[in-house]
């Protein structure tokens, strides 16, 4: 066992070394954009301008989620995440998946009314939150139609 | 005589009421960072369980920590040999907790993601901080746990498992960060870290203070060295030691050590062994069997090998006594911390000595027992003769002690020994509480 101790010893401070030199690499954020396939967009009309508008950063206890919406003609052609939760590996875990999940019933509702993530309760909460600011800088649409 | 009321139980009891408190506490941080809407989620039951019995078992396995780091408080009121037994009944239960925990958070998470369980335990390992280290620390956690299963140790020398033990330590530090980087509990909550944080650090405090720093310094400060080795019967001698105002080493007749022989070969495993008489200011005595390759080599010391202590340890003293009245039962070389014992009882307390040997000569020390007996009028029995010859049951005992339900009965010796004693004691109606046994290999 004495002579075996030195051998121990290194394994030891081997192994050590290597689990807490070993660095989870930061996994990019998804992009987790969703746009609107070509043939559902309507024929943008001259009058519909496309317009990027970005939402209000919407904080939550895991992180912040900020949203960024691309209308044209009154419509909703693409909805992305410039912000999702991500400091530790279960919020990028989850948002890597419920962020898509979010762009994508944003743009089936054509509003910040979405059902939300189940298991992503806080970042679906955010989500709508910030979505909702986006939408908000958008000409009233009564008066938009009116004009057109 | 009125049973005296036991300080050391009252401790017993605050210190229950701690432990469960925690318990309470750490329960409680689980419950309340889960709402209702995640419990629903795919996934959401087995997350929960997953934190629960993550954050139960770390707790659990820090309570088994505490029961084995020596603190002093904790070794006069229960003593080493039933800290050690709840320490072994105890720690299998974090061990499977946290094995729970790690099985629930990979399933609970998959299907929260859609994904398989291999798929996710990969990326937790990979992208989660601190996953990996924690996964290796509870991999050296496991490995302490199937080498103490008493089939497994039977097999291994006493050093190896020790070491293999030694790796819980490193287990446990390689598992702190994960705990506050991607636990849920603490997220957010800073109650919850402060908690958690301050557990954490006073277990590694008292295992730093009670197991490093407390037996560094009496080291330092005692200088023991050996300055004679004597031959006491076969495979048995005694070690005399000197030192420095070693009156200032609190020890109770009774109390054991853990020697470490500052030799090459020997310095790196510590070993316990009972003193055989209590000390002077300037010298003590061990008296130990040849159990083993480690025993063995003692006979062989030279006089001015150092020698580091941890210690004293252990509850086989006369603070357990109920009664003015005792019964020391010791089998071989379990004499030994009886000697000291006789020692320190005070001058009133009566004495019966019940000395167990399978040949004559390994009656040990019998003479210096025979005269501490004599000088303050107890009674000496001796039961020398191979185990079939002599009977040691309710009956038997009775006929020799027959007063023996009124006395502490002390016994040391191997367990087989001590059981058949215990059992004799408490069926001649010797309450559970005045029997004490203290095992000379632990």
């Amino acid at each position: 066992m004495v002579r075996r101790a030195p051998i121990v010893l290194a394994a030891t401070v081997a192994g050590v070394a290597a689990v807490l030199g070993y660095h989870p690499h930061a996994r990019p954020l998804p992009s987790a954009g969703v746009q609107a396939p070509a043939a559902s967009a309507p024929a943008s009309s001259g009058a519909g301008t496309a317009r990027r508008l970005t939402g209000s950063d919407a904080p939550n206890k895991y992180g912040d989620v900020q949203v960024q919406v691309t209308t044209s003609g009154g419509r909703i052609t693409r909805v992305a995440a410039v912000r999702l939760p991500g400091a530790d590996g279960r919020s990028q875990q989850i948002s890597s998946y419920a962020g898509p999940q979010l762009a994508q019933q944003a743009l089936a509702a054509q509003s910040a009314n979405i059902d939300g993530v189940s298991g992503a309760t806080y970042t679906s909460e955010s989500y709508r939150a910030s979505l909702q600011s986006a939408l908000d800088q958008l000409p009233a649409p009564t008066a938009a139609q009116a004009s057109g | 005589m009125l049973t005296l009321l036991h300080p050391r139980n009252g401790t017993v009891r605050l210190l229950a009421g701690l432990a469960a408190a925690g318990f309470a506490v750490t329960l409680g941080l689980a419950v309340s960072s889960e709402s209702a809407g995640a419990l629903a989620a795919p996934g959401g039951a087995a997350t929960a369980l997953g934190r629960l019995t993550g954050l139960l078992g770390t707790y659990l396995m820090l309570i088994a920590v505490v029961l084995v780091a020596r603190l002093p408080g904790l070794e006069r009121a229960i003593g080493q040999h039933r800290l050690v037994r709840w320490h072994r009944r105890l720690a299998p239960w974090p061990l499977f907790l946290i094995a729970a925990h790690g099985t629930l958070i990979t399933v609970g998470y998959a299907q929260a993601a859609q994904t398989g369980a291999p798929h996710q335990l990969g990326l937790l390992l990979t992208s989660y901080p601190g996953v990996l280290a924690a996964t290796a620390g509870f991999g050296l956690l496991a490995m302490a746990g199937i080498t103490s299963y008493r089939r497994a140790r039977a097999k291994m020398r006493h050093e190896t498992w020790w070491a293999v033990h030694l790796y819980v330590y490193l287990g446990l530090a390689l598992s702190f960060s994960h705990q506050l980087s991607t636990g849920a509990a603490f997220i957010a909550q800073p109650a919850a870290r402060v908690w958690w944080i301050a557990i954490w650090l006073t277990t590694a405090g008292v295992v730093l203070v009670y197991r490093i720093g407390l037996p560094v310094w009496r080291s330092l400060y005692h200088r023991l060295r050996v300055v004679a080795v004597r031959r006491e019967g076969p495979g048995v001698v005694s070690l005399e030691l000197e030192g420095h105002r070693l009156d200032r080493l609190a020890v109770a007749g009774g109390q054991f050590l853990q020697w470490r022989f500052l030799r090459p070969g020997l310095w790196w495993q510590a070993h316990p062994y009972s003193l055989s008489a209590l000390p002077t200011s300037s010298h003590l005595r061990v008296t130990v069997k040849d159990l083993g390759d480690h025993s063995s080599e003692l006979a062989r010391l030279l006089p001015g090998t150092r020698v580091a202590i941890e210690g004293p340890y252990g509850a086989f003293t006369q603070h357990a006594r109920a009664r003015d009245a005792v019964l020391l039962v010791g089998a071989g070389v379990g004499v030994t911390p009886l000697r000291a014992l006789l020692e320190d009882l005070p001058a009133h307390v009566d004495v019966e000595v019940l000395l167990r040997a399978s040949a004559e000569e390994e009656l040990v020390l019998e003479h210096e027992v025979t005269e501490l007996v004599e000088r303050r009028g107890g009674r000496l029995h001796r039961l020398v003769g191979p185990r079939s010859a002599v009977q040691l049951d309710r009956a038997s005992l009775r006929r020799l002690v027959p007063d023996v339900a009124e006395r502490d009965v002390y016994i040391c010796g191997p367990d087989g020994f001590s059981s058949t004693v215990e059992r004799a004691a408490r069926a001649s109606g010797t309450p559970r509480a005045q029997v004490h046994r203290e095992a000379f290999a632990l």
